[in-house]
């Protein structure tokens, strides 16, 4: 494990700091394509299907460059303000409070934009002059114009496969990134990283990314999108908690995979088949 | 000769999508109507796409005896020839074929086992003649840990597992070899098999007729494959397989190609016409090009007096109807981005004056980027002609708030189109434009399409949603649907067919980035169709005295 320098009291991101390797197997170069954009300065896009590992991959990277992480998940309400920061009121009068973008451009972190492309256009439009030569971020409401500090570095996330034609980037948002494709690891891995994060048996961990396996071949179709390695992963955790593998299934994987009942009723079939 | 018929396999949706998780394989499944009393399932191959003929039965058995099947199409090879295999030789390849790929389909997927187990509980005590030695023998090459005791069968287990537990007899030369000694076998016990009574064991099992090549020599049989054979040629494309081959329950023949329900109202020319498909639950795929929708422009006639009478209606509306698409400056919000003047004057008071400050200190957001695409979809069916309350017929309510709705909406920003749809089969699913993205709703052409509108014919939902869904002319469109009636047509009489079509309609809307509500004025006993296609809370009940209000709130919330 690699250690940090301690963190300096006077550390405005001691928050969002890891202490603690985050555990990520790693499926190809994207370990060295995280580095080489990291050493660039150049903004990365994480591009895949949801629960594969990108947030995982993202904590295991900050870790390992010794960067703050700020996090946020983006959504259709995400606004401006949420982003860059607000005024508030409080007795003496109003106030400045940076919002997370703010602060890690400010301070130097990794700000982290997970599934981006939830976030409404004109929030979107605000990083854009975060991801070119400038590195400059604007806050209008302060008149401040705020230069990005060097440990500053912008990922952001999603997942092209259930977002509809208007929820796809624009263009001028787009090309800014370089981009790396994750997906689902493949079998072997995939059963290693459910008994690491799980703590279950080999034969366990096989039967779980069997059914996973099933239900992605259902993408598309009957499901928006297969079972994630992270429903295997809740699966497992149940499983090691005690419960029945087969009820441990049916309780991360084929309730919460759909609303339909006759989807539900294959995937019931489906948990016995693959798990004994 | 029993034949399958092609009616409904109850529960063949969920069943579908089982077979497709496991091995990726779509046979079509139907229901096998047979006079015998013990009917086995039929597997055919001959055509593009594999058909599954299922008798009728408890799930558990319906579904040991879909995986069985379909682990004959995802293990199975190429029928093979009959020629010179005694009947008992072709039995024995059979039973040993069915043990090869429920063995390879249980090393995949060991859940099976568990499926198929209960079926089996052949032993020493059902006798010693061939019809027990092969059920025991099915028995036996199932589960390797149980021991039955006869020679036979303990020589058939070791020719079958090496040594090392796996399968010896892996290909079709092997099988078949040891078929033909193992008959030999049977033949030197002296034991008679009669080829006539034997039935496939155990019932979950099908008949195996898809592994052998149909011979045309052979005397009529039993099993109806050859039959089977000319229903399920296909042309080669797969989809095209199954719709050619079976339409949905049609009403009399008349009713799906005649002109009966054609009338003045709807002899306008067409803009253009498109085809979509319809999703059948039965065969729980979509049928590709089944309906044909027409778009035309409905009659003009005089809209002068719709038109005093929206501007009349118009006045009426309750202020603050728009709020909800929050307006500039509308109101105040718990967060946002820009602080309200007034929310911090009176806090600024407040705090003065030692009183609690107001906790909205925000205005209220903008409308999204700019406004949606929206779409009205009218239901103009016949059941719409009824009249209200005040004697209009509910049609005239739907056009009115429709119109007014949009007038309203285009006003902050959005930009809304009103459709109006009918059905008279699936060869005639009208849809009208009454008015486009650049008209105003209150446009004296734009009333005189729209007084010309008339209520006509069936209401097939999913086939005007998919021809909405398909033309949108803007960002984020919603499309929402006024009826007042489930998804019905004449030349269907399976009454889940239509909204099942529905459903599935609205589920693609969504996977391509378009909304759909729904808003159902009538009794919310008569929407239970509707509100299970639709998402929860996407579909509300209302009456025409709210239609107005409503369709704001429905096209402007979320």
């Amino acid at each position: 494990m690699k250690l940090h320098d301690p963190v300096a009291p006077d550390d405005a991101l001691a928050d969002w700091r890891i202490a603690d390797e985050p555990w990520y197997a790693p499926v190809g170069g994207e370990v060295a394509a995280f580095e080489a954009a990291h050493a660039r300065g150049l903004p990365l896009m994480l591009k895949g299907p949801t629960g594969c590992g990108k947030t995982r991959f993202v904590e295991h990277m900050a870790w390992r460059l010794g960067l703050p992480l700020i996090t946020v998940a983006c959504h259709e309400d995400l606004s401006a303000g949420d982003l860059i920061g607000r005024f508030l009121l409080d007795g003496q009068g109003t106030r400045w409070q940076d919002g997370p973008l703010t602060r890690a451009v400010r301070h130097g972190a990794i700000c982290y934009l997970d599934e981006l492309v939830e976030a409404r256009a004109d929030t979107t439009v605000l990083i854009h002059p975060l991801t070119d030569a400038r590195r400059q971020l604007p806050l209008a409401a302060t008149g401040e114009l705020l230069h990005a500090h060097p440990d500053f570095r912008l990922v952001v996330s999603y997942n092209p496969g259930y977002h509809g034609v208007h929820k796809s980037l624009k263009a001028s948002t787009r090309q800014r990134f370089t981009a790396l494709e994750f997906g689902y690891p493949d079998a072997a891995r995939e059963a290693a990283i459910v008994m690491h994060e799980c703590g279950v048996d080999e034969g366990i961990a096989k039967q779980l990314v069997t059914l996973a396996e099933r239900t992605r071949r259902l993408a598309g179709d009957a499901l928006d999108e297969g079972a994630s390695t992270r429903m295997l992963i809740h699966a497992g955790l149940l499983i090691a908690e005690g419960l029945a593998p087969r009820t441990a299934c049916l309780q991360a994987v084929a309730v919460p995979l759909s609303d339909d009942p006759e989807v539900v009723s294959a995937l019931t079939a489906l948990v016995d088949a693959c798990i004994v | 000769m029993p034949a399958s018929s092609e009616s409904a396999l109850a529960g063949s949706r969920p069943l579908g999508i089982y077979l497709d998780a496991l091995w990726s394989v779509r046979p079509r499944l139907t229901r096998l109507d047979s006079a015998d009393d013990r009917p086995r399932p039929i597997l055919s191959c001959a055509g593009a796409r594999p058909v599954l003929h299922l008798p009728p039965a408890g799930a558990l058995l319906t579904r040991a005896r879909a995986a069985h099947a379909a682990a004959h199409l995802a293990y199975g090879g190429e029928p093979q020839p009959r020629a010179r295999l005694k009947p008992v030789q072709r039995v024995l390849l059979e039973t040993l074929e069915d043990a090869r790929v429920e063995w390879r389909a249980m090393q995949e997927l060991p859940g099976l086992r568990t499926l198929w187990a209960p079926f089996h509980g052949a032993g020493p005590d059902d006798g010693n003649g061939v019809d027990a030695l092969l059920l025991r023998l099915a028995h036996a090459l199932f589960d390797p840990a149980h021991e039955d005791g006869h020679a036979w069968i303990a020589k058939v287990r070791r020719m079958f597992f090496s040594a090392d537990g796996r399968l010896a007899l892996d290909t079709p030369e092997r099988l078949r070899d040891a078929a033909s000694r193992l008959g030999n076998d049977l033949g030197q016990m002296r034991l008679n098999f009669n080829a006539a009574g034997w039935r496939v064991e155990p019932a979950y099992r099908d008949d195996n007729h898809h592994l052998w090549i149909a011979d045309d020599s052979l005397p009529p049989s039993a099993t109806p494959l050859e039959r089977e054979d000319a229903d399920s040629h296909g042309s080669g494309d797969d989809s095209n397989a199954v719709t050619a081959d079976r339409p949905p329950p049609q009403a009399t023949g008349g009713a799906d190609h005649g002109e009966g329900g054609a009338t003045a109202l709807w002899s306008e020319a067409p803009l253009r016409t498109l085809r979509y498909p319809e999703w059948d639950r039965l065969i729980g795929r979509l049928r590709p090009d089944w309906c044909t929708v027409i778009e035309s422009r409905p009659l003009n006639v005089d809209g002068e007096a719709l038109r005093m009478r929206l501007l009349s209606a118009l006045r009426r509306l309750p202020p603050g109807r728009l709020r909800a698409a929050g307006r500039p400056g509308s109101g105040r919000a718990r967060d946002g981005e820009v602080l309200h003047t007034d929310a911090l004057i009176e806090t600024g008071i407040a705090l003065r004056t030692g009183t609690r400050p107001p906790t909205r200190l925000y205005r209220a957001a903008r409308p999204d980027d700019g406004g949606r695409d929206l779409l009205l979809l009218i239901d103009a069916s016949a059941s719409t002609a009824q009249p209200c309350a005040d004697r209009r017929p509910l049609l005239e309510h739907l056009r009115d708030a429709a119109l007014l709705a949009t007038h309203e909406l285009e006003r902050i920003g959005h930009s809304a189109r009103v459709w109006a749809f009918a059905s008279d089969t699936r060869h005639r699913v009208r849809v009208q434009h009454l008015k486009d993205v650049r008209e105003d709703a209150l446009d004296a052409r734009v009333c005189a399409r729209a007084a010309g509108l008339r209520s006509h014919g069936s209401t097939r939902i999913g086939a005007a949603l998919r021809h909405a869904v398909a033309h949108p002319t803007g960002d984020r469109p919603l499309i929402l649907l006024l009826t007042d009636g489930e998804p019905h047509d004449i030349d269907v009489h399976d009454p889940r067919y239509l909204p099942e079509d529905l459903k599935q309609a609205v589920r693609e809307a969504r996977r391509r980035g378009t909304e759909v509500r729904c808003l159902h004025v009538g009794t919310a006993r008569q929407a239970f169709a509707l509100r299970h296609a639709f998402d929860p809370g996407r579909c509300v009940t209302t009456n025409p005295a709210h239609l107005v209000q409503q369709v704001l709130a429905g096209l402007q919330s979320g």
